[in-house]
């Protein structure tokens, strides 16, 4: 069942790929993805590549995939080990969700994170109390690690 | 024998202060707790409900039943809809009347609030499941239409009841659909073993999610739930033979406050792991050093004779049996912890040592009283079965009716009660200060233990010395056997209530709000 999913999912992937966004196994293993993301425009990561890695458990769809990122990001969601907390990825998972639609969502998350569900509190404070402050991390992060 | 009495270190009352127990004192006078009922359970009409597998099974059927007759909805509606409301029929009612459609859009049981996009159907083409995306023409759906194959609901619900009792809240595997599955998909896709979990957590729900109802929390694992509706604090019998509180769910523990008997645990988790708790379960003989195991419920201690030296001693203080029973010419003090006497022992020790001593030892002297009864008591359990063996010999080889012998449960039963009622004096007792209330409250406790030993005593040793001696067998049926039977039991059952009217006299004297003096001035007037 999960490696029927996954090969429906990579065979989509490829004939309508989202935009910024691509994915797909690394080796043979369909269990184990790369995924890249662009950074979007109107965010302070415009211009950054963004490496995740993505686990698929055995009994996908019905237990969401594990992802995390692999390139070093400041946002408020997101910790250094590359950890995301997104909702989707957690209690909110769905098996009618897709590995195209979580990497749609870390893209908008991208753009507004969420500061009242902190991963990092000293980074979702700034973000609350100091935007332009914030913004200028990102993108020091941005150049420093995605570029 | 390192402080074998558990009481050997003791110094003047001001080494006696040990912390925090300025704000523990008034803690040994109850709050609330004065209300509650003294009487044995089948004296009183319990105000509760205990309730085995199939009871609650019926109860909830009841419950679901009203609701569903009173909102006019159907069976599996009403489920949910009390469910998500803590069972509580009244609640339901308000916010139902208040807006219906309000409550269906929470509880999921409507499509109002779907989100998610329109199902596929709607598109022109195969129908596609959107779990595994293949075309297939039957797909399964709940109101909100969202279509999946069979094959992904079984793997969805089995995910869901895989993953634990959160099965029961399971929704339309649609991304944010809040529809509920209801019971019939997981009769319809599940295993018969999943579909038995399943139910079992259903059924749960209505003791987990229900403020008025609780699990018998008896540690040894119990099967019976207690429903009470009422808002006094109370004892709860269960039928498994643990009495627990229902305010804070440990054992019952009057004359003890919740606060203190929360206290006392947090004091016993910190300490029991270190050596005061060996030194709780093991002591040796005062006469041949010979380590002894406590076997039996009672406090009178015969080192045995094979491989010991028969002495006779008193388990709580190690003194000579013969200064404590009424019988021997003792009188019985080994529940005063004696500074005096203990003092003059340690003048050769060095005083450094005394301090950090005397708040362990005083400690120790609680602890081990109360790890004592808590034993007795348990055993009183064990020896219920015991007894029910007996009693059939009695009737088989004496001809005694099984009704006549019911006192031997009786006074079981009470030694029981005792038993649990002095563990916790023990407790109120190591959070009493030094003021004039404590030789009262000592005194009472001191008649109750004393009863209550000699009640434990003579079920435990009398009875079998009469009844079933090897070496002295009574002739079945005969009238001497008759004689002893009759003695026997007029006394069993004379102290059964002598102890009941002392339990009783504790328990109203020290779960009062007025002051201990007070009441008992009063009381013995």
């Amino acid at each position: 069942m999960a490696l029927k999913r996954i090969g429906k999912e990579l065979s989509d992937l490829g004939k309508d790929p989202p935009a910024n966004c691509s994915a797909g196994p690394v080796g043979d293993d369909l269990f184990h993805w790369q995924a890249t993301l662009m950074g979007p425009a109107d965010s302070p990561y415009a211009g950054g590549v963004f490496f995740l890695d993505i686990h698929f458990p055995a009994d996908y769809p019905f237990k969401p995939p594990k992802v995390h990122f692999t390139t070093r990001i400041y946002h408020p969601n997101i910790n250094t080990n590359g950890g995301i907390c997104l909702d989707i990825l957690k209690d909110q998972w769905s098996p009618a969700l897709t590995t195209s639609k979580v990497l749609l969502s870390i893209c908008s998350l991208l753009t507004d994170p969420n500061p009242d569900d902190p991963l990092v509190p000293e980074i979702a404070s700034l973000y609350k109390t100091d935007r332009e402050k914030f913004n200028e991390k990102a993108r020091e992060f941005t150049a420093k690690y995605a570029m | 024998m390192d402080g074998s009495d558990g009481g050997s270190i003791a110094g003047d009352s001001e080494e006696f202060e040990y912390e925090d127990q300025d704000v523990e004192l008034k803690s040994g006078g109850e709050e609330d707790e004065d209300q509650m009922v003294i009487e044995p359970p089948e004296v009183r009409k319990a105000p509760y409900t205990i309730m085995n597998a199939g009871d609650l099974a019926n109860r909830q059927n009841k419950c679901i039943s009203e609701a569903s007759d009173l909102l006019q909805v159907t069976h599996e509606e009403g489920f949910v809809l009390l469910r998500q409301h803590g069972w509580d029929l009244l609640r339901l009612q308000e916010a139902w009347f208040d807006n219906d459609q309000k409550v269906r859009n929470r509880c999921g049981l409507s499509t109002a609030k779907c989100t998610s996009p329109a199902p596929s159907s709607n598109l022109a083409g195969p129908k596609v499941c959107s779990i595994c995306m293949s075309a297939i023409d039957d797909l399964v759906a709940l109101d909100c239409s969202h279509g999946f194959c069979e094959e992904c609901w079984r793997g969805y619900l089995h995910t869901q009841v895989d993953d634990g009792k959160s099965a029961v809240q399971t929704r339309c595997p649609q991304h944010k659909c809040p529809m509920v599955v209801p019971t019939a998909f997981f009769s319809r896709f599940c295993d018969v073993e999943r579909q038995k979990k399943y139910q079992d957590w259903c059924l749960r729900t209505y003791v987990d999610e229900n403020a008025s109802v609780k699990w018998c929390p008896n540690p040894v694992g119990c099967q019976f739930a207690c429903e009470y509706q009422g808002v006094e604090s109370l004892e709860i019998h269960c039928q498994c033979t643990f009495v627990w509180c229902w305010a804070c769910g440990e054992e019952a523990h009057m004359p003890a406050s919740c606060k203190t008997v929360n206290q006392w645990n947090v004091k016993n988790s910190a300490e029991s792991e270190n050596i005061s708790w060996i030194r709780a379960h093991t002591k040796k003989c005062p006469k041949c050093h010979k380590p002894i195991e406590k076997n039996q419920g009672c406090n009178h201690m015969v080192c045995s004779k094979a491989g010991g030296c028969g002495h006779e001693f008193c388990w709580l203080c190690l003194g000579d049996w013969a200064s404590h029973g009424t019988s021997t010419g003792g009188y019985y003090q080994c529940n005063i912890y004696d500074k005096q006497s203990k003092q003059g022992k340690h003048a050769e020790e060095e005083r450094s040592r005394q301090e950090a001593k005397h708040a362990l030892d005083i400690y120790m002297f609680y602890f081990e009283r109360f790890m004592d009864h808590d034993k007795g008591m348990k055993l009183t359990v064990i020896q219920e079965q015991d007894i029910e063996g007996k009693v059939q010999r009695l009737h088989d080889e004496h001809g005694f009716a099984i009704i006549e012998l019911q006192f031997l449960y009786d006074a079981l039963r009470q030694v029981r009660a005792c038993r649990r009622v002095l563990k916790w004096t023990y407790v109120y007792g190591y959070y009493l200060d030094d003021s004039n209330e404590k030789p009262l409250f000592e005194y009472l406790q001191k008649n109750l233990e004393e009863k209550t030993d000699c009640l434990h005593e003579m079920l435990e040793k009398d009875f079998d010395k009469i009844f079933f001696d090897q070496d002295n067998q009574l002739s079945s049926g005969s009238e001497e056997a008759h004689q002893k039977f009759m003695t026997f039991r007029s006394h069993a059952t004379n102290f059964t209530n002598v102890t009941q009217k002392f339990l009783t006299q504790i328990l109203t004297d020290l779960g009062s709000d007025t002051g201990l003096g007070q009441r008992f001035s009063q009381s013995s007037t």
